[in-house]
């Protein structure tokens, strides 16, 4: 599903090349469930993030599903992210002047769903996360783990192929954390999505089927 | 998805409560204010719109080589006739009017209206509305009246007054009863019946009632007709000058074809070109102010709309991820502006019937009703709604909608956003206009006050002026000197005088000039004067003091005039000192009759201040018997109480004649109505754009503060002090501000001395006039700076510099 090859990621700091990602070559299978690790700076959440598209290496190439991904047009990278990616974010990153039905709508919206056709996903997932009596609050009406539940089923409503997860425990207390980490597994198990996670916990990074050391912006393990 | 965007839209104006506050009502403020001066500029420039054939429509005026031979707005009484008789293939019809004050009464009501003595075509030919009566018969009657329902109101208390009876005097003290045979609605403004300030009709009488006021409309020789004529469609104004030579000469003599060149002025633009386009210059300023303020307020709207918008740019990314494409964004932000503009509008409009009151106070014209906007003006409002909200939302739907999604994500404002030299030059404009309207405001109210200080070379306070019944005979003149010997005798009267013209006054001096020369022969050159006919206390009355001789006496020679001149007039006919003019003879012109000069006095002001002091030159209206004024000193004391007692007396005098006076002040209101006018503009201006240009501070330093908050806690961890910390950002604006005041004063004084050379009486240009309004705006922009940093240089660094 994924295939990365040298990928080198630097800065440029006072004429010299500081790399954040040192010649990185990774495949990912559909349905595997990946946990990144690593200290802080070994440039986990840079790789993530390329993954994701949202930033571009320096070099290298990444293709997704047997396609170069890299260097596509904003309405193309658009589409990738409608049709197969989704993502989870550590601070949640709802939209605040929404509701819970609506953030999780959104994504539908932009997918030029039909409004019945919406209201059924939408239903269907609040269901399935237990959050109905929720649904009309607005997100600082929550507490860190109902937020990251609406996160993750704003990340799933357009049936994403790809969940890329930054911390998505990195704000939660350790319960929450284990319901979340719970919840990654079935998907990953029951429903077939292939999840990345970035990670700082050994024990969150357990639940995952593959584990990835970085280190200085190298592939460790 | 439309309806998404909209709940986010509402819901993000409802969250940033202040900040849609300050950004709606700003904008609001400016619209408000460009609406009202638009409305204005709308009604001025349709003034005559509502005529009939408006197109075909023409006023028939004058050029005069000469000026004493006739005046510029009046044209010969039988032109328009014979132009319709002669050339019907060419005009299709005609009205004239001579207009008359007559005396109106009914019942124990009495009072002096402006009236029009004119064709019957009046009605028909200009489609004006009929309440009651027929428009093609009303005027045919020498006894019919046509009247305005206000008049009707004023005499009747109600519009339905057809048959009913009003007496009307005549100028020898006749009285005959008229017929109401029409009642016109309320008239759309029109050169018609309102030709300029002084010629509102609202009263108007047959042609066929000339003989009864002894007036003549159908001679070659009465060049005191104001004349219109409609021409056939297609026909240019150009196609009838030969036709109007030709009927001169063979009416008139070789001297009025040789001296008068009639002008067909169209109707269409003729409020706006007359006085030299007085009118059409002043909206054209009133447009520039309303047009910069209404700048300044959209460009604060970009500038905190793009302000606001970086609070969001997490939201911008999360978007991004979930699929949303870049133009959706932008229509997302450009629709919040738009909508936020058109809620503006919607309360510039809700305020509009509450602010065009006072806009009409200061205009000193009634604004038009909100319903009577024509289509096209609300289809310019939506476009403007619509330009204005693009280009507010077009900076956010751009700029931050290309922002790297990674950075939107975590919240990170890009260092250069809100600090680019766009904003800032948009600042920097604002400072500009702020500054030059509060200077330009400065300086046009201390000259419009030089001409309310009483330098006018008389002295206009306890002043009035009465109008007279003209019965100008002999007997009608004796009968006047009695009226005003009783009156002088009244305690309460200090001094009068009887005077065919009053100084400044009534806006014009309808006798004109009179030129006159040391020697005979029209070839001599000679000196054009205003002419003033007055009886021998005018100069005791108005307070003008005499340089030589003295002023004029009774005993006529009718031989030899006896005149007295003002001191410019001695210096024009060459005369060093004043003495030397005295005792000297003149010919008057155009008939060279002879005259000697018996007394010189100091310059005043006869007309306006615009003008120089014109040389002035009295002869005794007991030669001629023309008389229209009283004007009255009065002793210090009540002025109400005084005019009370006055008038009591006024009615015994002369019971059939109205106590109708007005204050000299008010008369030199009327005269600078255009530069109070201006004045009141520049007032309101500097309040707007003032607010204004705060509010954009406002927005600047908030977002300043938001990007440096960081900075901010680095540098008090370093030991900054709170001040420090606020001269950060007043060092930040003053770059702009030094830039501004750079731009503004040399703009402002090109400008403002181009202004003031269009008067000849000038006040002198002190760097005092532009260095107060910099201090003046420095401090309060200071004062706003600090206020709003303060908080954030007080704050805690811990918080500031805290990483998620």
């Amino acid at each position: 599903m994924i295939q990365l090859s040298n990928i080198f990621k630097w800065y440029n700091v006072g004429g010299n090349r500081s790399f954040v990602l040192k010649d990185i070559n990774l495949t990912i299978n559909e349905g595997e469930f990946v946990s990144i690790m690593g200290p802080s700076g070994s440039g986990k959440s840079t790789l993530l993030h390329i993954l994701g598209l949202l930033d571009e290496p320096n070099e290298g190439s990444y293709l997704f599903q047997e396609q170069e991904v890299l260097h596509l047009k904003e309405k193309q990278r658009s589409t990738l992210y409608k049709e197969h990616i989704g993502f989870v974010f550590q601070a949640y990153h709802l939209i605040d002047e929404l509701t819970v039905y609506e953030n999780i709508e959104t994504p539908l919206i932009y997918k030029n769903l039909k409004g019945s056709e919406r209201k059924a996903i939408v239903a269907d997932l609040i269901d399935r996360f237990g959050i109905v009596g929720k649904k009309d609050l607005f997100p600082a009406q929550l507490s860190g783990g109902q937020q990251q539940l609406v996160g993750i089923a704003r990340a799933l409503a357009t049936t994403p192929k790809l969940l890329l997860a930054d911390e998505p425990t990195g704000n939660l207390n350790s319960k929450q954390g284990e319901e979340i980490m719970e919840l990654f597994k079935q998907l990953n198990q029951e429903d077939g999505v292939t999840i990345i996670q970035v990670t700082h916990s050994e024990k969150n990074a357990e639940y995952g089927s593959r584990i990835i050391e970085l280190l200085d912006g190298q592939v460790v393990k | 998805m439309l309806k998404n965007y909209f709940k986010i839209a509402w819901r993000n104006l409802q969250k940033h409560k202040f900040h849609t506050f300050i950004n709606v009502v700003g904008l609001a403020c400016g619209l408000s204010f460009a609406l009202a001066i638009g409305a204005y500029i709308w009604q001025e420039s349709t003034f005559d719109s509502q005529l009939k054939n408006v197109n075909n429509q023409y006023v028939l005026q004058s050029e005069w080589k000469s000026p004493e031979m006739g005046m510029p707005i009046t044209t010969l009484g039988a032109l328009p006739k014979a132009l319709k008789e002669e050339y019907p293939d060419l005009v299709r019809n005609y009205y004239r009017f001579d207009g008359i004050t007559c005396v109106l009464s009914y019942g124990d009501q009495t009072f002096n209206e402006e009236a029009a003595l004119g064709d019957s075509t009046l009605l028909s030919m200009y489609g004006l509305p009929l309440l009651y009566g027929n428009a093609a018969t009303a005027l045919k009657d020498p006894f019919s009246l046509v009247i305005t329902n206000d008049i009707a109101l004023k005499y009747f208390g109600k519009t339905d007054v057809l048959g009913q009876q009003v007496n009307v005097k005549n100028f020898t003290g006749e009285t005959h009863p008229f017929t109401v045979t029409a009642v016109l609605d309320k008239l759309p403004k029109n050169s018609v019946t309102n030709l300029n300030e002084s010629l509102n009709n609202k009263v108007f009488l047959s042609s066929e009632a000339v003989d009864f006021f002894k007036r003549n409309l159908d001679s070659w020789q009465n060049a005191f007709i104001v004349g219109y004529v409609e021409l056939q469609a297609g026909i240019s104004p150009e196609m009838l000058k030969q036709p109007m030579k030709d009927l001169l000469v063979k009416h008139t003599d070789e001297k009025v074809v040789n001296n008068l060149i009639p002008t067909l002025n169209p109707l269409s633009n003729y409020h706006l070109k007359k006085d030299n386009g007085l009118i059409e210059k002043m909206l054209f300023t009133l447009g520039c102010i309303a047009g910069f303020i209404l700048l300044m307020a959209v460009v604060n709207f970009i500038n905190l709309s793009i302000n606001g918008s970086t609070s969001r740019l997490k939201e911008i990314g999360v978007r991004k991820v979930m699929g949303s494409s870049r133009k959706q964004l932008g229509f997302q932000f450009i629709g919040e502006s738009v909508l936020m503009v058109c809620l503006a509008f919607f309360i510039a409009v809700l305020l509009y019937p509450f602010i065009s009151p006072a806009f009409s106070a200061i205009l000193g014209q009634e604004l038009p009703k909100i319903y009577t906007f024509s289509y096209s003006i609300w289809l310019y409002i939506f476009l403007a709604c619509l330009a204005i909200g693009l280009s507010a939302g077009l900076y956010p739907a751009f700029r931050l909608s290309a922002l790297k999604t990674i950075n939107s994500v975590k919240g990170k404002i890009p260092h250069n956003l809100g600090n680019t030299s766009f904003l800032r030059s948009l600042v920097g404009f604002q400072f500009v206009v702020a500054l030059s309207v509060i200077m330009a405001a400065g300086i046009i109210s201390r000259q419009v006050s030089l001409f309310f200080s009483n330098n006018l070379g008389y002295d206009k306070e306890s002043l009035i002026t009465v109008k007279v019944p003209r019965d100008w005979s002999e007997t009608g003149l004796s009968h006047m000197k009695a009226v005003q010997q009783a009156l002088k005798d009244l305690p309460q009267i200090e001094n009068i005088s009887l005077s065919y013209d009053t100084p400044g006054g009534q806006g014009q001096m309808a006798t004109g000039v009179l030129n006159f020369a040391q020697d005979t022969g029209n070839e001599q050159p000679s000196v054009s004067a205003q002419y003033i006919l007055a009886d021998t206390s005018f100069a005791a009355t108005y307070k003008i003091p005499m340089l030589a001789g003295k002023f004029l006496d009774d005993k006529i020679n009718q031989d030899l005039a006896k005149v007295v001149i003002s001191e410019k007039a001695s210096q024009l006919l060459g005369f060093k000192n004043p003495n030397d003019a005295l005792n000297q003879q003149v010919y008057l012109k155009p008939n060279d009759f002879p005259a000697t000069i018996v007394g010189v006095t100091k310059d005043f002001y006869a007309a306006s201040m615009r003008d120089a002091q014109t040389p002035v030159i009295w002869t005794n209206i007991k030669a001629d018997n023309l008389f229209r004024y009283f004007s009255i000193r009065l002793n210090a004391g009540n002025l109400g109480q005084h005019l009370a007692s006055i008038e009591k007396e006024w009615k015994k005098l002369l019971p059939n004649t109205p106590f109708e006076y007005q204050f000299m002040d008010e008369s030199i209101d009327a005269l600078y109505k255009t530069e109070l006018q201006l004045k009141n503009a520049a007032y309101t201006a500097t309040i707007l754009s003032s607010l204004i240009v705060f509010l954009g501070i406002v927005g600047l330093v908030s977002l300043n503060v938001q990007k440096r908050r960081k900075e901010i806690g680095v540098r008090k961890v370093l030991g900054s002090t709170v001040n420090g910390i606020i001269s950060l950002f007043m060092k930040d604006l003053l770059i702009t501000f030094i830039v501004a005041i750079v731009i503004a004063c040399p703009l402002v004084y090109l400008f403002i001395s181009k202004w003031l050379q269009s008067y000849s009486i000038q006040i002198t240009l002190t760097p005092l006039f532009f260095i107060l309004p910099i201090l003046l705006l420095a401090s309060v922009a200071a004062a706003i700076i600090g206020l709003q940093t303060v908080k954030a240089a007080k704050s805690n660094p811990v918080d500031s510099l805290r990483d998620e």
